[in-house]
């Protein structure tokens, strides 16, 4: 781009200083060649003005409000469902929430179900089991279980049987009681002893 | 200012339940916000389609509206910034899907400009237009094809004269520098 045109953009885009404005028109009046470009360029940006006066095809506005007005219903079932749309996210996570806890307290309240049965399957004196089964109803326990995933914190401390003790015999998260039968008659002995003296209600607290 | 009181008045008429109020604002209208979305978006499809979305928004919105701008420059502030977005939508378009000639084709044959001449003249200031970043074609349409004024610009898109002016001025460079090319 010549000098000349970068001086002329400058005026025309107003970025000149009042007396730089008044040295360029003093400039233009002399300068020929000055004013032969600005000529040019000026007719070019009015060539661009022009392109409004075009013949347009009136039909196309006249029918515009018509066409308007049958849009805007639609339009304003767009608008409410995008002006809800932001609560959809937060439902969604509510809900998908909401399902994995139940999953969770389900899973866990059949894991506790499954120990205790099993416990008591391996006790030999039936009419033991079954007072066992019904004088400590495990419910107590299943509410317990509804806040917290972890077995280990309410059944070794109150049978008085070390954690790893339990774990070896039993894979929790397998739910794998193959290897219970494996607890020696003594230490059965003392878990159903510990069973039974347990306080549940205390637990469940 | 006299055409300041005639909006106030159709404003006023319509959000007292005058539906023809709004009529004869669209009327008024109409072809500036066309022409200025057909500038920025160089066709008639999307210029339509910013132009009914623009009424769309006028005749939702104008029960808000409290006269603190003028009609027109509220009107501005709408069409543009929709063109705008408008641009930025059709470039992610072309990002992912392949525009194959017949879509230029269809694109092009769609059009309300009856004589040839100045359909051909637009069409090669719309491929100047294209080469121009957004804002710059903004600064550039206000000023050229609408003849809108620094201060009026200023209002429309909230930016500083001295930031429009410097726009402008490359904008203009630019496509003087285009326009010198092709002759």
């Amino acid at each position: 781009m010549k000098k000349n045109n970068e001086e002329i953009l400058r005026y025309l885009s107003g970025l000149m200083t009042p007396d730089e404005t008044d040295n360029f028109l003093n400039k233009l009046k002399e300068d020929a060649s000055l004013k032969r470009e600005y000529d040019k360029i000026n007719g070019i940006l009015s060539d661009f003005g022009t392109i409004r006066d075009s013949e347009l095809n009136e039909t196309y506005f006249n029918n515009l409000v018509p066409r308007v007005r049958e849009k805007l219903p639609s339009y304003r079932r767009k608008k409410l469902l995008k002006e809800y749309a932001f609560i959809a996210p937060a439902v969604i996570v509510v809900l998908l929430v909401s399902y994995l806890t139940l999953i969770d307290i389900k899973s866990g309240i059949d894991s506790v179900d499954s120990f205790a049965g099993e416990v008591v399957k391996y006790i030999d004196d039936d009419e033991l089991a079954d007072n066992l089964i019904k004088d400590y109803s495990f419910e107590s326990v299943i509410s317990y279980q509804s806040t917290s995933n972890d077995l280990d914190i309410y059944i070794p401390e109150n049978l008085n049987i070390p954690v790893n003790n339990i774990s070896h015999y039993v894979d929790f998260t397998k739910l794998d009681y193959s290897q219970i039968e494996n607890i020696s008659g003594a230490e059965l002995e003392k878990l159903y002893n510990n069973l039974s003296s347990l306080n549940f209600q205390k637990v469940s607290k | 200012m006299m055409e300041k009181e005639n909006d106030f008045e159709l404003v006023e008429k319509f959000v007292a339940g005058d539906e023809s109020a709004f009529n004869l604002l669209v009327r008024k209208y109409q072809k500036k916000i066309y022409w200025h979305a057909r500038q920025m978006l160089g066709n008639h499809l999307d210029a339509d389609e910013i132009t009914q979305e623009v009424l769309i928004v006028l005749y939702n919105k104008l029960k808000t509206f409290n006269f603190r701008s003028s009609l027109y420059t509220w009107i501005y502030k709408i069409v543009t910034t929709r063109s705008l977005n408008q641009i930025r939508k059709n470039k992610f378009k072309k990002l992912i899907m392949f525009e194959n000639d017949e879509d230029k084709e269809f694109v092009s044959k769609q059009d309300i400009i009856e004589d040839i001449a100045n359909r051909e003249k637009i069409e090669m200031v719309n491929k100047a237009l294209d080469k121009l970043p957004p804002k710059q074609k903004q600064i550039f349409v206000l000023r050229n094809f609408d003849q809108l004024s620094y201060e009026e610009i200023s209002k429309i898109t909230g930016k500083s004269i001295g930031g429009l002016k410097a726009n402008y001025f490359h904008a203009l460079k630019k496509v003087m520098e285009l326009t010198n090319e092709k002759e």
